[in-house]
Parts: structure tokens; C-alpha cells; sequence
């Protein structure tokens, strides 16, 4: 049997550059090591048969005046129109919109490809439009309708690479919605021509205020590396969350070694994103000169994405430090997706990540509108019973004290006590 | 596991420290691994800062306190010396400081000292006894039922569940960060972790890792904010997670606060001689006829009870 890095050459061999793919990256299932611990004598678990669940969380009010209201702590995260097809693009809108009426109020990220008409014009839910390094289909419309805005600096599956959206799935429908040639790959520069450094994010932050009258929550997006620094730099720029997304995140369409190799796990991300933001946040409150009296500086928020499919992991990262998590793979899977890692290909079966008409006709955008609403409900019952068994009434209490893994790895990386000895592996937290 | 206990007079009332102890003992069975007293004297000119300590950091805390009153006049008063318990290795001093401009500097030092002393409570009318052991040691060992000119007072007993069993983990607990305020609680403050990260990011001083003692910083961070007692505790309830019942004192206040499926008992009585008073079991209501207008609380509930 070939090796996989034995094929690699193969492959190179034949193609003389990069092979691309899509999907998750599922190396490491980290999460499965992680327990949650649950409440008996000393203090008893609630009901989650019988008694009710606080499961709301609000976003952003740092800074801006408005504040998003969510009745769960999930935002869909970004999958451009363009990546995915126009009909599952709807259909995630559409079960989105439903479940906002029934009082599940969600987020749905545009993803960097500009945000459908519809999207931008009959959302109930909140629509958190994305501010990526190609500007496709920003334009003032786009960021006032918005209920908050994201600056994306990178994302997990391919930290410090641009978006990729391939040739074949450049339709003309979405050329003209992000106004690019037709035929031509589209890469986004991996970096903002005006932000490449701190102060920049500072001064872009600062502009995108002044667009919307400083009314909408402003959200800035790393892909997971050097997450204690970003953290650092975003808490200064007075964005009002943070957004990080580990390597197991999902994208269209990337370089294979790309996504195999660069960016940390989220596993590790969120734990260090969150004791980076307080530590910021205390350095904050030891600027503010004694005389000054009892100042109160609101925390940036964290939002946690990659891989985060199922409810445990979301309760678990949520322990870890997010206040929020983002979800795209696992709704796609929802959808029918069998990550199959040919995104790129634009001949997705399934008729999601397409931009082919014949193929499109495959999706039932009905019937998916109700998995993903079903796999909303499950997840909502889920993170409610798991956390009325450890002994919570309300949803962003848990802390990592409330976690064990019995990994040594784990540990280390996140600190979490092993189970059983309580010993934190490693010293050094930061 | 534990017991609450609390009188509040509305008017004049002898022997509130006897009452509490009375209270206490009906409820032994609720705990019996320590117990403590937080008593509000009527207002004295100076204030009172008692420090708790290892035994062998006793010597060096005196000399720290003494050296910061030098040049002023300081009326040292070692009113005990605990402890007639061969296991307990911690020792408490009572100091009463003139004048009042020098108490940030002494908090300051005891906040910032590095060993094992900590700040268990000051003010001008506050002090806290605590000890290990049964109730009816501990009231003759300090004398509980002879002290006077006490004006009301709460008290607990203790069943450890987190942490270890010792005085300082004894209720009830103060915080450094504002005079005279006493929190006794019955259950487990769950997101208290979270409470606390981030009044550490504040820069609020902890001596422990108990979560009643982050209540006690937690309210005393929105006093300082200028709410109210009842204000700050209602924005408690909304806050806090998990089961827990607690009763908060501050001068003329006392606030007695339930979760939101009000998971622990304790109910409030009237008696007629003109106090109220709180206790988890019925029977500590009995022990001081404090059996009127009896009030458990709605659900997420919070009182409010005024005293002098």
C-alpha cells in the first residue's frame, strides 16, 4: 500500500502544482477526549425534563450601540454564494428565517461572496455580513443592512491564504454578484491590501464604525496561529468580538497542503484566544488612572469556530472560553453532505457546493430547509441537557473547571485537569 | 449542605449574639464542620480590620500593621489568638486603627502580601469570628454569648463540599473591596469561575477559592458602582447560575436572595419582640419564636430587610 505522502509525489509528479481540495479536515478528533463533568451531591443538576433553560446570549455592545439578540448561541458560519449553490444557499436562509419566527433567532454569515437579495432584504434572523480581502459585493447597501459585520483576516481551513473559488464554479450569475471575470479562478489576496499591520485593524475597525453611525457590532475573523497575539491586537482595536477559527474547519476550496498543515486545532485556539482577551482586557483596566473611580470595560466576545459539529463540542468549546460558536460544515452535512473533499470540483452530487444547474436540481430546497431545522432543534435540546446535568441554568456559565479530557495532549495544549488526578498538564498558561 | 442563620431587629434587642447561637444549634445537623458569626457593633469612630494568618506569618503581620501605624497612633487590640485545635494552624488579630486615613495602606499591604494572611474582614462596625469544630465550642471558646453592643448579625454553619475544612474557608466571607459587607450562602454559585475571572480582571483582590466570597466582591463591585443593595442583588440573581440560597448584610441592610428554582431552603420569620430573622431549617425560626408572618421567598426572589 502507497503511503498517503508516497501519492502526494505521485500527484505532484503528474500536475507540477498544488492540488487543491474541499471539505474539513478531520485529523484529530480531540474533542472526543474531553469530558463534561456532571452535577451530583454537592450541587444537583436541574431538570432538563422538567425545568426551563436560559439558552439566549447576546452579541456585541462593546462598542457599537446596537446589540444582537440570539436566541441560541450559534451563528451559521461563512459559506459564500459561490462555494455553495444558490438553492442551498436559500435553503439555509429559508430554515433560518422559519425558525426566527418560532423564536430560534440564529446568525447567518454571508461568507465572502456578497450576501444574496434575499438574504440582504428578508432576513428575521441576524445577518452578519463578511468584509473579506476581496471586498466582493461590499458596497454601502450591503454593510447598512447588515446587522453586523465581520472583518475577515483568515479562516481555519487555509490560515493566511485568500478565498479560492475555482474556474468552474464561476458561473455568470456569480461573476456578476462579485463582480469578477467569468472563466477566470478567483483568489482573494491573502491579506487586506489596507490592513497589514495592528494599527491598520485599528483605523479599519474605526472606518466601518463611522459607515454605520457606530450602531452595528463589529466582528474581526483569524484563522487560528499565533492566537494569543491576534487576540491582543483585536481587544486594542475595539472590535466588539473576536471570531477564531481553528484548522478543522471546513472551506470550498484549498490548496491540500494548505489545509492539512497550516493553523492550529480549535481545540486549542479557543482556550488561548480566551485567556489572551482577558488578559488584554485586565492590562485595560490597570491603564485606567486610580482617580478615575470604578470604570466598567465590557469583554470582547469570542466567537469559535472549526469542526464544531455536534452539541457536545459546542458546550465543550463553549467551556473553553467562546461565548458563541460558528457552525458551516455541519449544516451542510445536515443537508446531505458526505464530505467527500471534492468542493473544488463544483460536481457536488448533492447539488450543494455547485454552481451546475442539472446538478442543483438535486437539492430539495423543502427538504433540506427541514434537516437543518431539525438539527438545530436536536442540538438545542442537546446543549440544554448537558448543561442542566453539570448544574447550569443558563447557557456561557461552564467554565474549563468544568471539563476533564483523558489526554495528556489535551491538557497540555488546553489546560484542562486530566480526569480522575485533576493535574493540569505543562505550566506555563501563557 | 448548610445551615443560615440571621437576626435583624427593627428596633433595640439584647442578646442577639445568644439568639444566633440558639439559631445555630437547632440547625447543627446541617453542618457541623465549621461555623462563623458576622456582627455589626453600632458605628465606632475607628475602624476595625481583623487578619487572618499561618501561624508563622502571625509575628511578621503584626510587624507589617505596626510599621505602617508608626508615626500615628494605633490602638492594637489582639482580642484572640485562636486556636485550642491541635490540626487548625491559622490564627486571626484584631486591630482597631486611628486614624482613618491610614486604612487604604494597611488594606493595600494586606491585599498585596505576599504569604498566607489574608483580609477577613474590616470596617467600622463589622467583625467575623469564625471557627472549626461544633457549635457549642466554638460560642465558649470566643465567648459569643457575653459580647455586646451587637446591633444584628448573620451566621452559618458549614458542611465543606469543594473546599478544604479549615477557619478560613469558615462563612461567613468579606472582601477587601468595601467595608462592612458579610455574605453567608447555602449552595454552589456554579458559573462562579467565570464571576470570578473576570472581577480578578477588575483587579479584585481574592484570598480564596470559595464562591461565596465571590458574591461578597461581586455585590461590593456594583456598591462601588452606586447601586443599591437590593439593586445589586437582583442583578445577582439574573447573573449568577446554579443553586444557591444567601443572605448579604451590609450596615442597616441585610438582603436574603434565592435562585431561580429557589433549589435551597431558608425561610424568613417575625417575631414579635420586633426582629426578624432568616434561617435554612424551620427549626432555627423556632429556637428564637421567630414563627410570624413566615416568607421562603418566590422562585429568583430577593428581600430586602432594613435595621438600624
Amino acid at each position: 500500500m502507497p503511503s498517503d505522502a508516497q501519492k502526494r509525489v505521485g500527484q505532484m509528479a503528474k500536475d507540477g502544482s498544488a492540488a487543491y481540495r474541499g471539505g474539513a479536515t478531520q485529523k484529530y478528533d480531540f474533542w472526543e477526549d474531553i469530558s463534561i463533568l456532571a452535577a451530583q451531591v454537592g450541587m444537583p443538576p436541574f431538570d432538563s425534563y422538567k425545568e426551563d433553560f436560559d439558552i439566549s446570549l447576546k452579541l456585541g455592545g462593546r462598542y457599537s450601540k446596537n446589540i444582537l439578540s440570539l436566541n441560541m448561541p450559534i451563528v451559521v458560519a461563512a459559506m459564500s454564494y459561490g462555494a455553495i449553490s444558490r438553492t442551498a444557499k436559500l435553503a439555509i436562509h429559508d430554515a433560518l428565517n422559519e425558525l426566527a419566527i418560532e423564536g430560534i433567532k440564529l446568525a447567518l454569515n454571508t461568507g465572502e461572496g456578497g450576501a444574496l437579495p434575499e438574504e440582504l432584504n428578508e432576513h428575521e434572523y441576524n445577518l452578519i455580513v463578511q468584509y473579506a480581502s476581496g471586498r466582493f459585493g461590499v458596497n454601502l447597501d450591503y454593510l447598512k443592512k447588515a446587522d453586523a459585520i465581520e472583518i475577515k483576516l483568515g479562516q481555519g481551513a487555509k490560515v493566511g491564504l485568500g478565498g479560492h473559488l475555482l474556474e468552474d464554479k464561476i458561473t455568470e450569475d456569480v461573476a456578476r454578484q462579485r463582480q469578477i471575470p467569468i472563466g477566470v479562478s478567483a483568489f482573494s489576496p491573502a491579506r487586506h491590501m489596507d490592513i497589514i499591520g495592528p494599527e491598520d485593524l485599528d483605523a479599519k475597525v474605526s472606518e466601518l464604525r463611522e459607515i454605520t453611525d457606530w450602531e452595528k457590532p463589529i466582528l474581526v475573523k483569524v484563522g487560528a496561529s499565533y492566537v494569543k497575539n491576534d487576540a491582543e491586537i483585536i481587544t486594542k482595536s475595539g472590535a466588539d468580538a473576536m471570531v477564531v477559527d481553528g484548522s478543522e474547519g471546513g472551506t470550498g476550496a484549498a490548496p491540500l497542503v494548505a489545509a492539512e498543515h497550516l493553523g492550529i486545532n480549535t481545540v486549542a485556539a479557543i482556550p488561548a484566544a480566551r485567556r489572551s482577551l482577558d488578559i488584554s482586557i485586565q492590562n485595560l483596566y490597570n491603564a485606567i488612572p486610580k482617580n478615575k473611580g470604578n470604570v466598567e470595560l465590557r469583554d470582547v466576545q469570542l466567537i469559535g469556530s472549526g469542526g464544531l459539529w455536534t452539541s457536545d463540542r459546542i458546550v465543550k468549546a463553549m467551556a473553553l472560553g467562546a461565548d458563541c460558536v460558528g457552525i458551516a460544515s455541519g449544516i451542510l452535512i445536515a443537508m446531505g453532505c458526505t464530505q467527500c473533499q471534492q468542493c473544488h470540483e463544483g460536481r457536488c452530487v448533492k447539488g450543494i457546493a455547485t454552481q451546475d444547474q442539472e446538478l442543483e436540481k438535486k437539492l430539495d430546497r423543502e427538504e433540506v430547509k427541514m434537516k437543518i431545522k431539525n438539527y438545530i432543534y436536536a442540538l438545542r435540546d442537546e446543549i440544554k441537557k448537558l448543561n442542566m446535568a453539570a448544574g447550569f441554568y443558563k447557557i456561557g456559565d461552564m467554565t474549563i473547571e468544568n471539563l476533564r479530557t483523558c489526554n495528556v495532549n489535551v491538557s497540555a495544549m488546553t489546560g484542562i485537569k486530566m480526569q480522575g488526578s485533576d493535574v493540569i498538564i505543562g505550566l506555563d498558561r501563557q | 449542605m448548610c445551615g443560615i442563620a440571621a437576626i435583624i431587629p427593627e428596633k433595640k434587642v439584647e442578646g442577639i449574639g445568644k439568639k444566633l447561637v440558639d439559631m445555630l444549634i437547632a440547625q447543627q445537623i446541617r453542618g457541623a464542620d465549621s461555623a462563623g458569626f458576622a456582627f455589626y457593633f453600632s458605628e465606632n469612630e475607628h475602624y476595625g480590620i481583623r487578619v487572618g494568618h499561618h501561624v508563622n506569618e502571625e509575628e511578621k503581620v503584626k510587624e507589617l500593621i505596626r510599621n505602617l501605624c508608626s508615626e500615628r497612633r494605633i490602638n492594637e487590640i489582639k482580642i484572640d489568638n485562636l486556636t485550642t485545635n491541635s490540626l487548625e494552624k491559622y490564627t486571626t488579630c484584631f486591630y482597631r486603627v486611628e486614624p482613618e486615613k491610614n486604612i487604604s495602606e494597611i488594606i493595600n499591604a494586606i491585599n498585596n502580601y505576599q504569604g498566607e494572611a489574608w483580609l477577613i474582614s474590616y470596617g467600622k462596625r463589622l467583625d467575623i469570628i469564625k471557627d472549626i469544630g461544633l457549635i457549642g465550642d466554638i460560642t465558649k471558646k470566643y465567648n459569643i454569648e457575653k459580647l455586646e453592643n451587637i446591633v444584628f448579625g448573620i451566621a452559618h454553619v458549614r458542611t465543606a463540599t469543594h473546599t478544604e475544612v479549615n477557619s478560613r474557608n469558615a462563612h461567613p466571607f468579606s472582601t477587601s473591596a468595601i467595608p462592612d459587607i458579610a455574605v453567608v450562602h447555602n449552595g454552589e454559585i456554579s458559573n462562579y469561575h467565570k464571576l470570578k475571572s473576570r472581577l480578578e480582571n477588575k483587579g479584585y483582590k481574592f484570598f480564596g477559592s470559595t464562591d461565596t466570597e465571590v458574591i461578597a466582591v461581586w455585590i461590593a463591585d456594583r456598591l462601588n458602582s452606586g447601586y443599591s443593595l437590593e439593586n445589586a442583588t437582583r442583578e445577582f440573581v439574573e447573573t449568577a447560575d446554579g443553586p444557591f440560597t444567601c443572605v448579604i448584610s451590609i450596615p442597616n441592610e441585610v438582603a436574603f436572595v434565592k435562585d431561580r428554582y429557589a433549589t435551597r431552603p431558608a425561610t424568613a420569620g417575625y417575631c414579635r419582640e420586633g426582629y426578624w430573622a432568616i434561617s435554612t431549617d424551620l427549626a432555627g425560626l423556632h429556637a428564637v419564636n421567630a414563627t410570624k408572618n413566615l416568607d421562603s421567598l418566590e422562585p429568583g426572589g430577593v428581600r430586602v430587610f432594613n435595621t438600624k
